[in-house]
């Protein structure tokens, strides 16, 4: 029975198949001579000119049920689509070596719907061309009625699709655009597509290789703006799931290739000979096709060996929203970017600035972007930097290596309208051989006006400075400074050097400052410098800085000084003005200083006020137009010019530009002490040689040296050099060191000087005023005291030439003793002989003048004087003279009982004219007799005196000639002149004149006595 | 004691006679004579007469020129009496100078003062 039914199934089978196999047959036969080749080509030859405008040909239609097995295919060999356009480098827009196409049978049977399951192109060779004139080769198939009837494009009326195999094989393509100047070349060309979308859900498997891509763009003008060439691309897409969450990756590779954007190289020759692919990409996605959306997941983006994390999310712009963005992108924490390698494959030309350095550190970053992207907005970017073991070497720039670097930094990017981008440098270090520096802040506006607010500390060896600054800047320091300084400044500020609108603060500790700029050389132990920008004590200044330390010791040509404590205040006004204006203030305790041979020693010292820079100026003052105030206490000065210590007890005054008060000064200048108050103008003008030097003072001494002030201040405002050559002209002697009145000066002083030494005469209670002006000094009525008889004094001192002194004398003695009057100016009794022969007291009036040589000797040829003299109740003296005289006029009965002949009153008038002094008949009261005597006598002892007795007992008038050598003179009696003088009713015109002249030279003597 | 009263009497009586004899003669002496430069004979020493009765007189000897000497003065001539008046550096100084011309031409001048010492100048130039 099995076997029975065996053989039955048997049987059947075999029956069915060889059935089956007839109707295949059958139907293999009916196509085979229905559908012959030439009969299908001839078909779709005629079919294709409805579909497409351009002339075709297919070489070859054909049947295939094998290679689209179970589909049922369409074979055409050698298609052909031939469009010529004008310009284009081939009438043929296409050639594909064979086409295939596999259709569902049974679905056609069934439902007589074409669904097309496999395409298999292969061998195809494209030539894409685009007229400059917009018009293409490719534009083969025809317009559509009216393109506004179409409906939107929506995902949802796609019709099922099943792509169970779509292959292309040996693909190339040219294509060229005139219009858009665009010329691309893609070489061996392979995809291969699985895709089916089926209600709402796809799922497909691309895969796309390519030899190679060639893409070149070029402007209007011809001129490149884009060349690509990639070579080995390598895609794969895979996409699985409802359109509404499509989860798939997408991988590309490009082993390798090149970038040129407008003549730059992007792709250099270290990233072409790289092992490591030139780009590639891996993205994880799950995308909601409908609403545009893409979600990434631990992506991949590397180029060589540098790789990107990415994820996030992203959606495209839609009618109801603009595109999102949120997105995370961070390279490996645990394998930071190494910067040097880094650079290696950064294009040359972008690298240029780093040419000759050596920059390295290791890079970790991580962003974040997140936003919408429209007209007005973009995404945020959130950056984070972390920077480590960063070095840098520039020996042009810096002689050592900068190393230790790290940086901490947060960055935030908001490009969108309004939106402002920062840094914050949460650190930032750097160590160079023993200087360690860090940063931390902010940095807002970053691409707008940036806004620095930023916070400087570090310590600094001096010498690690130095190759920072400009060569040309002579500056060798040492010491160390700390840096603590913080700025807040926008960058506008600083292009336009807004340095009143920023602001900024910090301290400067010097330590073991040791400085050398050009010839200054300045040393100090501590030295604190602080900054404020805008100022706060000075207000209305743009910045103040203050400095202080212990000590300062400053050494600059000839001048050497140690300062003690000095603290100094400065205010600025805006620097970048050409009228810099400071203030200032300076205060120092115990200091010294030296000046070639000129030092200052000084216990304490403060200033304050402000100065003006001009640098246009070259006078000193004018440069820097200073208003201070100045208190310098217990300070000697020693200095040649000087030649006496000077030893300033207090020096209190007020400098402007226009004046020099001096409030209060306190003295003491050789063996001098002085007290001085007043002011000083025209400072400024005089250095300029433009004005005299003005001052007026009230000077007050307990004692006074003024020769040897006289011998200090000698030629002072005169050119030693000039002063030199005029000695020279003059034949001065060397050891001859007249006193030469300053020029340019015109000073007055009020003094009162308790005790004095002139002329080698002690004299007390001089008050009075003294004129220095323009080379002359004035003694302006300067009353004294001297061996008990008050005296005044006018004088006048010139000095045109060291050999030719002037010198012109108003002198006032009232109620002296004779004697002590010459014995204080022996002078005296060369003008008036016959002086020495009374004794008591006398009023003494002399005007004279001469010129002296630079001996102080006088040129007896220029003398010029006159002279008065009275006196009451005086003794005549016995000398061998006189008695000869008495005897002669019988004075032995003159005498009193004391033997000594007394005189009531004695009235004398002479003049002095070079050697001759004349003395005008005068009258001497004796008792009951009156004598008038007058005469001459030069200053070589030769004399010719006339004396006379006007009136005795007797009614006699005698006459008495002296003549002769004046020591030994002849006496002899003599004619009689003056009968008449005194007698008004019987003068002459010589007893006239004779008593005018008299008048007038008592009168003129006398007028100026106070 | 009488004897040397009498004597002195007599003495007295001699000198007024001697000075009732006293009589001097005069010249007329021209201002124009004056104006020009004179030097003292047998020195440097100058003396210059301006128009306008002003002048100065310097010696060079003594390293001092015209220009700074300061010996200006003013001068007047009443018949043959030649004064001076020296006005010093100070304004309360005035110095006469009188002298008596014994003799001028146009190229000496001779002085005589009081007490008969005399001077002769010769003239350097006219102006």
């Amino acid at each position: 029975m099995k076997k029975g039914m065996k053989k039955g199934w048997k049987i059947a089978l075999i029956s069915l198949g060889s059935l089956l196999g007839l109707v295949v047959l059958a139907v293999g036969i009916v196509l085979w001579q229905v559908f012959t080749p030439s009969q299908l080509t001839r078909i779709v030859n005629n079919l294709a000119s409805r579909y497409v405008n351009c002339e075709t040909h297919f070489e070859r239609v054909d049947l295939t049920l094998f290679k689209t097995f179970p589909d049922a295919g369409l074979r055409i060999d050698e298609v052909y689509i031939v469009n010529p356009v004008e310009g284009a480098p081939s009438d043929t827009v296409a050639r594909i070596g064979s086409l295939t196409v596999g259709v569902d049978v049974k679905r056609f049977l069934k439902e007589k719907e074409v669904v097309v399951h496999q395409v298999l192109l292969d061998d195809v060779q494209a030539s894409l061309f685009v007229s400059a004139d917009g018009s293409s080769n490719y534009d083969i198939f025809p317009k559509g009625d009216d393109d506004s009837t179409k409906s939107a494009f929506s995902l949802d009326s796609l019709p099922d699709i099943d792509l169970r195999k779509v292959k292309i094989g040996n693909a190339k393509a040219v294509y060229r655009n005139l219009q858009g100047g665009i010329d691309a070349t893609v070489d061996d060309l392979d995809l291969a597509l699985v895709g089916t979308l089926r209600e709402g859900r796809v799922d497909a498997d691309l895969d796309i290789e390519v030899d190679g891509i060639d893409l070149a763009t070029s402007d209007s003008l011809g001129n490149s703006t884009l060349a690509v060439v990639l070579a080995d691309l390598d895609l794969d897409l895979e996409a699985e799931g409802n359109l509404d969450e499509v989860d798939g990756k997408l991988k590309l590779n490009v082993e390798n290739g090149r970038l040129n954007t407008r003549g730059t190289d992007m792709v250099n020759e270290r990233l072409q000979a790289s092992r490591h692919d030139l780009f590639s990409v891996t993205l994880p996605f799950s995308a909601d096709l409908r609403q545009m959306c893409i979600k990434l997941d631990e992506s991949r983006l590397a180029i060589d060996e540098y790789a990107l994390k990415l994820q996030g999310k992203a959606s495209l712009a839609q009618a109801d929203r603009p595109m999102q963005v949120d997105v995370s992108i961070h390279n490996s924490e645990n394998d930071p970017w190494q910067v040097k390698s880094l650079l290696e494959i950064v294009p040359a030309q972008f690298t240029k600035a780093l040419d000759g350095m050596d920059v390295d550190a290791k890079v970790a970053f991580v962003a974040t972007a997140v936003g919408t992207v429209s007209d007005s907005t973009m995404p945020v970017v959130r950056a984070g930097v972390t920077l480590s073991d960063g070095r840098f070497y520039s020996p042009k720039l810096l002689p050592y290596k900068i190393n230790r670097v790290s940086a901490d930094l947060d960055a935030i990017l908001d490009m969108g309208k309004g939106g402002t981008s920062s840094v914050a440098i949460n650190s930032f270090k750097a160590h160079t051989r023993n200087t360690d520096l860090s940063l931390t802040g902010n940095v807002d506006d970053l691409l707008g006006d940036m806004h620095l607010d930023v916070a400087l500390k570090g310590s600094l060896p001096l010498e690690d400075a130095k190759p920072m600054l400009p060569d040309t800047l002579p500056v060798v320091a040492d010491g160390k400074a700390d840096l603590d300084l913080h700025a807040d400044l926008k960058m506008s500020q600083l292009k336009a050097k807004a340095f009143d609108k920023m602001k900024a603060n910090g301290t400067i500790k010097l330590r073991q400052l040791d400085v050398t700029y050009d010839s200054i050389h300045a040393v100090a132990p501590d030295l604190d410098v602080a900054l404020q920008l805008p100022a706060r004590k000075y207000k209305g200044k743009m910045a103040e800085v203050h400095v202080s330390g212990s000590t300062l010791k400053v050494d600059m040509n000839t001048i050497h000084a140690n300062l003690s404590r000095p603290d100094i205040n400065v205010g600025v006004n805006d620097i970048t003005r050409e009228q810099i204006a400071a203030a200032v203030e300076l205060s120092l305790e115990k200091s010294v200083a030296a000046l070639d041979s000129n030092n200052i020693d000084l216990s304490a010292l403060s200033l304050s006020g402000s100065i003006r820079m001009d640098s246009t100026q070259d006078n000193i003052l004018r440069k820097y137009n200073p208003s201070l105030d100045i208190d310098l206490r217990q300070t000697k000065v020693q200095s040649p010019i000087l030649g006496e210590e000077l030893y300033i007890n207090n020096l209190d005054f007020h400098y402007t530009p226009e004046l020099c008060d001096i409030a209060d000064a306190d003295i003491k200048l050789g063996n001098s002490d002085l007290q001085l108050y007043g002011s000083v103008e025209n400072l400024e003008h005089w250095l300029s040689h433009e004005k005299m030097l003005t001052g007026e003072l009230n000077l007050t001494s307990h004692y006074t040296d003024v020769d040897q002030l006289m011998d200090m201040f000698s030629g002072m405002g005169s050119n030693p050099d000039t002063l030199e050559q005029m000695r020279e002209e003059d034949n001065v002697p060397k050891e001859a060191n007249p006193f030469i009145v300053p020029r340019d000066v015109d000073f007055m002083l009020h003094t009162h000087l308790k005790r004095s030494l002139a002329f080698g005469n002690d004299l007390g209670d001089v008050a009075g005023s003294v004129t220095i002006k323009d080379g002359v000094a004035i003694l302006d009525q300067i009353g004294f005291v001297c061996k008990a008889a008050t005296m005044q004094l006018t004088a006048l001192y010139k000095s045109p030439r060291p050999n030719n002194l002037f010198v012109a004398l108003d002198f006032h003695l009232l109620d002296i003793q004779i004697d002590e009057l010459l014995d204080m100016i022996p002078a005296v009794d060369t003008l008036v002989p016959m002086l020495a022969a009374f004794d008591g007291n006398a009023n003494f009036h002399l005007a004279a003048e001469t010129f002296l040589d630079a001996r102080y000797q006088p040129k007896m040829s220029s003398l010029l004087g006159s002279a008065a003299i009275s006196g009451r109740d005086l003794v005549v003296m016995d000398n061998s003279s006189i008695s000869q005289i008495a005897k002669l006029m019988q004075f032995k009965s003159w005498k009193d009982k004391d033997n000594k002949i007394k005189i009531d009153s004695l009235d004398v008038e002479l003049t002095c004219f070079r050697k001759e002094i004349e003395v005008y008949p005068f009258l001497i009261n004796i008792g009951k007799y009156h004598l008038c005597a007058s005469g001459k006598h030069t200053l070589d002892n030769q004399c010719g005196y006339h004396i006379e007795l006007l009136k005795n007992p007797f009614l006699a008038k005698i006459g008495v000639d002296v003549r002769g050598n004046i020591s030994k003179p002849s006496i002899s009696l003599g004619q009689v002149r003056y009968a008449d003088l005194y007698k008004p009713e019987k003068q002459g015109v010589v007893e006239k004149r004779t008593l005018e002249l008299k008048r007038m030279i008592r009168e003129a003597l006398e007028a100026n006595v106070r | 004691m009488k004897t040397r009263r009498f004597a002195f009497a007599a003495i007295a009586l001699l000198a007024m006679l001697f000075a009732a004899c006293n009589k001097d003669t005069h010249i007329h002496v021209d201002e124009s004579q004056l104006v020009g430069r004179w030097v003292k004979s047998g020195t440097q020493e100058y003396w210059r007469y301006n128009t306008d009765r002003t002048g100065v007189t310097w010696d060079a000897s003594e390293d001092i020129t015209e220009e700074e000497s300061n010996l200006t003065y003013t001068w007047s001539i009443d018949e043959d009496v030649l004064t001076h008046i020296f006005r010093g550096a100070m304004d309360n100084q005035a110095v006469p100078k009188v002298y008596t011309i014994k003799e001028i031409t146009s190229t000496t001048m001779r002085w005589e003062d009081d007490y008969g010492l005399s001077y002769t100048l010769i003239k350097a130039d006219t102006k």
